[in-house]
């Protein structure tokens, strides 16, 4: 009898599921299954009924795509330097703000500020404080160096470190906090035990407070390194629009382009399909390879 | 009890059926038609003034939604691929429409049923911003309409063309700049001196260019200049790729040949992209940040009196702080064989109807009296830029001189405006001509460099859409 009651509840449990795995069903699989095959075709939404299978064409011509391939290594630079810079930044604000300060919780209020701020919003306000004639920006560094016009958004050489610095103002917050957090879960023992052994700043910082750390490092950098390879879009698009030339273009960007603003779904599919499977592989091998890192 | 209720359902089936036959019919007046517009661009305050009078006339509300240009057309197109009929016009912008053009109703078969045709009134129209906005050959949106000297829907039709939906706005550039400054006794003085001629409007390219050197310099002798003569629209952006169309169609030049294959490569375009170049680095006429200016931008220096003269699709003003007075000319020409050529961008927004509205009719009597003479004059006063040659006539007796001063420059530059080409590729082929102009502009590429690997690409790109089959 017992059994029987057993089982029957058993089954019950697995229709709870039906309404979650119906909206799993068609909100994503059906869309990464649709968007699959049509990258097997020249699909656009603009021609009625005129497509056809074209095989593997749309994935080869995504190598040989040299804006593509300019978008990718400008998505490298990006994503490199900017999660570098903000770990680094954040690190070492977090073990500043390590400490009994007074009204701690209002200087943490004031760093989660960048990060509520709306993308785009961020986008427009750095439009214009980084605008060469009536920037801020420009305004200030003129006062104190003398240096004028400086062409932020509109040069070559300074367009990818200006998107760079917005991503870093928005970002290093999340570093911080998280980091601040980290370091203050931490108990105090070892490094007290650490400082009796007549341990350095640096070493018990090194040997002792690093290590401990490792599990939520590794989980922000991931967090960071996904999030700006893929969803990097608003404050670039607002700030530059990919340009001057091809200078600040992003494979989100890319994408987007290709897919709302020239039509070509088939393609665009083809290269997503393929940015996704890098992005995996990418971020499989840095779990791997940090998990086996020795702190 | 079970007959009952078998009952009850056949007849409550019967009710929904009929309730939905009896809406259905009652489509032939819907009780409200819904326009998906442009906020700036297609200039939506004129629109938004008269809605409530077409309710008043005839009942049916009108909803007008509108969004700023670039969500406007993802909207307009996700609209359109989705078969949706929740919007019964769409304002459409000339470039979009090779793409579009299947899913928009023809209005030739309304045209011709002679409804509303005092409404109507054709050949009204400016002809060549009617031809380019809303003729197009259905099934080969490339071609170009034959030419007439009015809007004649029998040639249209013969020649296998369909008018596609009723011009409501036509943008064209123009140049807005600082009367105040060019008509400064001392300023006046001084260019004579330097140019042994007045200082005045400038006809050509060349006149425009000393013009502009002239006024680029420092005005409170703090050694740093800061007025200059000109604004260009520089920034990665659509902007610059009607600016550089502007300066090639203004040189004698082309974007494509006869066979659709790009020419801008050729001596012609080299000429005018070495001109726009060396008006940014070589004579520095334009302030430092124009690599980053769209049409925003150039409103915005303009107004702020930073320019002498600036470009831009609708007419700027100053701000009050500069106590500046302004003025209107068209854009340049260039002397060719003795005549000058004159070659401002312009691009036209037309209403359409949807394919999948379930309004057609209703939505064709809308846009009819939308782009109606009576309502054009009363647009005037939101300076809306009319489709009109009535409106453009009632516009000489505007009171406003400055108003007058630009309705005039306008109507005369859409005369000789030239319109981009109708091509589905519109954007990748724009897209590619924005980066060839930033490219050279930032010095990573020489002239030839950039035109020529601008021309391969768009060559490839026309070919991959079947163009040369």
């Amino acid at each position: 009898m017992e059994m029987k009651i057993g089982s029957k509840s058993n089954k019950i449990k697995y229709y709870f599921l039906v309404p979650a795995l119906t909206v799993l069903i068609f909100m994503t699989i059906v869309p990464l299954i649709f968007s699959l095959g049509v990258s097997f075709t020249n699909y656009s939404p603009t021609r009625i009924g005129s497509w056809s299978f074209i095989g593997f064409e749309n994935f080869i011509r995504t190598f040989t795509d040299s804006e593509i391939g300019t978008s990718f290594i400008n998505n490298v630079i990006f994503v490199v330097v900017s999660v570098t810079i903000e770990f680094v930044l954040g690190m070492v604000i977090a073990l500043l703000l390590n400490r009994k300060i007074r009204g701690i919780s209002f200087i943490r209020t004031m760093f989660l500020l960048p990060m509520m701020v709306t993308p785009v919003a961020v986008g427009l306000m750095w439009r214009w404080l980084l605008n060469t004639d009536y920037g801020l920006l420009n305004y200030f560094i003129e006062q104190v160096f003398g240096i004028t016009s400086i062409n932020w958004l509109g040069s070559y050489s300074l367009a990818m470190p200006s998107i760079i610095l917005v991503d870093i103002w928005k970002w290093t917050p999340f570093m911080i906090l998280s980091l601040l957090a980290g370091l203050q879960s931490l108990s105090q023992e070892p490094i007290e035990a650490a400082r009796i052994d007549g341990a350095s700043n640096w070493q018990i910082f090194r040997y002792v407070t690093l290590p401990r750390l490792k599990n939520i490092i590794f989980v922000i950098l991931l967090i960071r390194t996904i999030d700006c390879l893929t969803r990097s879009f608003d404050v670039v698009w607002t700030l530059t629009n990919g340009g001057p030339g091809l200078s600040t273009e992003l494979l989100s960007l890319r994408i987007y382009r290709l897919a709302f603003k020239f039509w070509e779904t088939g393609y665009a599919s083809a290269v997503s399909w393929l940015y996704l499977l890098l992005v995996i592989f990418i971020t499989t091998r840095f779990i791997s390879y940090l998990y086996k890192q020795e702190f | 009890m079970k007959t009952t209720k078998k009952l009850l359902v056949c007849i409550l089936t019967f009710a929904l059926l009929f309730s939905i036959a009896i809406s259905s019919f009652a489509a032939e007046k819907p009780e409200e038609l819904r326009i998906l517009y442009a906020t700036v661009e297609a200039g939506s305050e004129a629109i938004l003034s008269v809605v409530d009078d077409y309710e008043a006339e005839t009942g049916i509300k009108v909803t007008v939604d509108t969004f700023p240009y670039n969500s406007l057309q993802e909207k307009v197109f996700s609209e359109l691929t989705q078969k949706s009929d929740y919007y019964d016009l769409i304002c459409v912008d000339t470039p979009w429409v090779p793409q579009i053009v299947q899913h928009l109703e023809p209005m030739t078969k309304y045209i011709k049923k002679g409804k509303n045709s005092e409404l109507l009134q054709l050949d009204d129209f400016i002809t060549k911003v009617f031809l380019d906005t809303d003729v197009f050959d259905v099934d080969a949106p490339y071609k170009q309409p034959p030419a007439m000297d009015k809007v004649d829907v029998d040639k249209i039709t013969d020649a296998g063309f369909d008018i596609i939906g009723l011009p409501i706005q036509s943008n064209v550039l123009t140049v807005s700049y600082r009367k105040d400054l060019f008509e400064n006794p001392k300023y006046q003085a001084e260019f004579k001196e330097k140019f042994g001629r007045e200082l005045t409007i400038p006809e050509t390219m060349e006149e425009y260019l000393d013009i502009a050197k002239f006024f680029t310099r420092d005005t409170d002798g703090d050694g740093e200049i800061d007025l200059y003569g000109t604004t260009l629209m520089a920034k990665r952006h659509e902007s610059v790729m009607c600016d550089f169309k502007s300066f090639l169609s203004t040189f004698g030049g082309r974007l494509f040949d006869e066979n659709m294959k790009p020419v801008l490569n050729n001596e012609k375009g080299q000429q005018a992209l070495k001109y726009y170049g060396d008006w940014i680095n070589k004579y520095k006429v334009t302030p430092p940040g124009t690599l980053t200016y769209s049409w925003d931008e150039v409103a915005t220096v303009y107004g702020s009196g930073k320019v002498a003269m600036a470009m831009n699709y609708h007419d700027m003003k100053l701000e009050p702080n500069v106590n500046g007075k302004e003025g209107y000319f068209m854009f340049p020409g260039k002397e060719i064989n003795g005549k000058i050529n004159r070659g401002p961008h312009f691009g036209s927004w037309g209403l359409s109807i949807s394919k999948y509205s379930k309004n057609k009719d209703a939505a064709y009597d809308l846009a009819v009296w939308l782009t109606s003479a009576k309502n054009q004059e009363k647009y005037l006063k939101y300076k809306q830029h009319v489709t009109r040659q009535s409106a453009y006539e009632a516009a000489k007796s505007i009171d406003d001189p400055l108003t007058r001063e630009y309705y005039a420059v306008m109507g005369e530059s859409l005369k000789v405006g030239v319109g981009r080409p109708r091509i589905t590729t519109y954007n990748r082929v724009s897209e590619t001509i924005q980066i060839a102009v930033n490219d050279y502009l930032v010095g990573r590429k020489s002239l030839e460099e950039a035109l020529d690997e601008a021309a391969n690409k768009i060559e490839k790109i026309m070919e991959r859409a079947g163009y040369y089959n």
